[in-house]
Parts: C-alpha cells; sequence; structure tokens
C-alpha cells in the first residue's frame, strides 16, 4: 500500500475526486433511450393540470364588476339616489309655486296680446264689406 | 444547474412540457446511473433503479420544486437501500476473482487518482454518498441535507471531515512507505 505521492491540499483532493467520478463507466445511451420512452408514456397528459382550478378569466371579470356594482349600490349609489329624490320633490315644489301664484299676468300678457293682434288684423285685411252712411 | 433543473421542472409542471422533462431526465439520469453503480450495483440492477427512481420523481416532484435534483437522489438513495435489503435475504455467490482484481488494484498505484479512488473505497457509504453529491452532482450542502433529512451545518462539517480524513489517511500511508 505504499506510494510516494505528496499529501495533497483541500483543492487538489477535490480536484483529484473529480477526476476519479469522471473515469467511471457511462450508461449505455440506448438503455437510457428505452426508459425515456418508458417515462414519456408515464407522463400525465398535456394542459391536464393547467387547466385543474382555473377559471376562465372573463367569469372572474364578470363576477369581480358585479360585486362592485353591488358594493357601490348598496353604499354610496343607493344614499344618493335617496338625496336625488328629495332634491326632485324641493324642485317640483318651486317650480310649481310661481304657475299658482301669477296666472293673472300671464292672462293679461295674453290679452294685451290678443287685442294687439286684432288691430293689426284691422289694418292689414281688405275691405270686404262697409256699412253704407 | 441546480436553477436550470428547477427552472425546467417547473415548466413540466406548471405548462405540462414535457420536452422540459425530457431535458432534465437526459441531464441527469447518466449521473444517477453512475451514483447507483458506485452504490455497488451491478449494470442492470443500476438500470432498474433509475427507472424506478424516475417514475417515483415524476409523481411527487410537482409537490415542491424547490430542489428537484436532491429530491431524485433521495429517492434513489432509499430505493438502493430497499434493494439492498431485499438482496440480504437472498444468498449471496461471491466472485473471487473480482476479489483478486480488488487486491491487485490496492496495491499497485498507477497515478495519484488511483489511489485517491482507492482511499474513497476505505470511507463508509454515506460518506461516500456525500462527496459523490458534493463533488459530481455539484448539489449544494443545503440541498445534500435536503436529501439526507440532516442540519446543513452537519453536512458541511461531514464534507470537511471526509476530505480532512482523506488527507490524514494519504499521509499515514505515505509514513508507511
Amino acid at each position: 500500500m505504499a506510494h510516494n505521492f505528496p499529501v495533497p491540499d483541500e483543492a487538489q483532493l477535490e480536484r483529484l475526486l473529480v477526476s476519479v467520478y469522471k473515469k467511471m463507466p457511462e450508461p449505455e445511451f440506448p438503455r437510457l433511450a428505452r426508459i425515456e420512452e418508458r417515462l414519456s408514456r408515464n407522463l400525465p397528459p398535456r394542459t391536464s393540470r393547467h387547466k385543474v382550478n382555473t377559471i376562465p378569466w372573463w367569469i372572474v371579470l364578470l363576477l369581480t364588476g358585479g360585486i362592485a356594482a353591488a358594493t357601490w349600490w348598496v353604499g354610496n349609489g343607493y344614499n344618493d339616489a335617496i338625496k336625488v329624490n328629495d332634491n326632485d320633490v324641493t324642485n317640483v315644489e318651486d317650480e310649481a309655486i310661481p304657475q299658482a301664484t301669477a296666472p293673472g299676468r300671464h292672462d293679461s300678457q295674453e290679452q294685451v296680446h290678443d287685442s294687439q293682434h286684432d288691430e293689426s288684423n284691422q289694418h292689414e285685411s281688405p275691405i270686404i264689406y262697409q256699412r253704407e252712411p | 444547474m441546480q436553477d436550470q433543473a428547477r427552472e425546467l421542472l417547473d415548466r413540466y409542471c406548471n405548462n405540462s412540457d414535457h420536452d422540459a422533462f425530457t431535458t432534465f431526465y437526459r441531464s441527469q439520469s447518466g449521473k444517477l446511473w453512475q451514483f447507483l453503480r458506485s452504490r455497488g450495483c451491478n449494470e442492470d440492477a443500476a438500470y432498474d433503479l433509475l427507472a424506478e427512481a424516475f417514475m417515483k420523481f415524476i409523481q411527487v416532484v410537482c409537490n415542491d420544486l424547490r430542489a428537484p435534483v436532491a429530491l431524485l437522489y433521495r429517492i434513489a438513495i432509499n430505493l438502493h437501500i430497499d434493494n439492498y435489503r431485499r438482496s440480504q435475504s437472498n444468498p449471496v455467490i461471491i466472485n473471487n476473482d473480482l476479489v483478486a482484481a480488488h487486491v491487485d488494484e490496492a496495491n499497485n498505484f498507477i497515478d495519484q487518482r488511483d489511489y485517491v479512488e482507492h482511499l474513497m473505497k476505505t470511507l463508509s457509504q454515506d460518506e461516500q454518498n456525500l462527496l459523490f453529491m458534493r463533488y459530481w452532482t455539484g448539489l449544494t450542502h443545503k440541498e445534500i441535507a435536503g436529501t439526507l433529512d440532516m442540519p446543513e451545518g452537519t453536512i458541511r462539517r461531514q464534507c470537511a471531515a471526509i476530505i480532512r480524513k482523506l488527507q490524514q489517511r494519504w499521509q499515514e500511508e505515505d509514513h508507511g512507505a
């Protein structure tokens, strides 16, 4: 068991270990290829795993949109809708008051307008019949 | 290399990319076969264990992609241990020619590499596994720790201790000359 090799340091020893492994016999390629073929038959079918627990994007989008709309409606939207209804009621009252309180003025304006219209008609219309004096 | 293996298997698991798995198999099968041969398997048994290890590997690898190569070696080691236990129950035929060849080999060292090979055979099975995974497969201490179910610090210390042991034996036999 004698030898004359100097004691290697750690790095040299690591290189020697790698060289020992490199010297090891190589497997036969055809036998590895046969195992590869057998394995490929046992692999799960393509895309089977990919589809598990996957929801189409448009369903997610619809659900998200629906939930967001519902939240908006229940929260801010509903309160705003109530305020809008209140405002509508007060506006209707405001508009109703002038119509109710000043009908005379409107009527007199119409009467003045009608009399003016008659006078202008009298001047412009041709004389069809005139009583003899 | 480990990152590349992880990336390939990530493509296999998440995109069902069979070509990525084939590339991984081709990059690892040769070394795994050599590992099994170095553990004392004969040629045919090494091929059988290799196939069995990969079969088990494809069933579990997608559950945890952190250290796939370490997982593969862990499966192979366990299968080898099971195989060894089974063979213990069968009668062993000792080939005297092979034993004589080993004795001759031990007494005639052509170069330092032959001598290191002789020294490696004096190590225990676990120590040889550790050296193979560290210096040939290129696993990190952390990955080996995952393979052997041991703390990373222990693996780091053991690797250093094995190197020191080899140097010590080298020196002792040198003095014995």
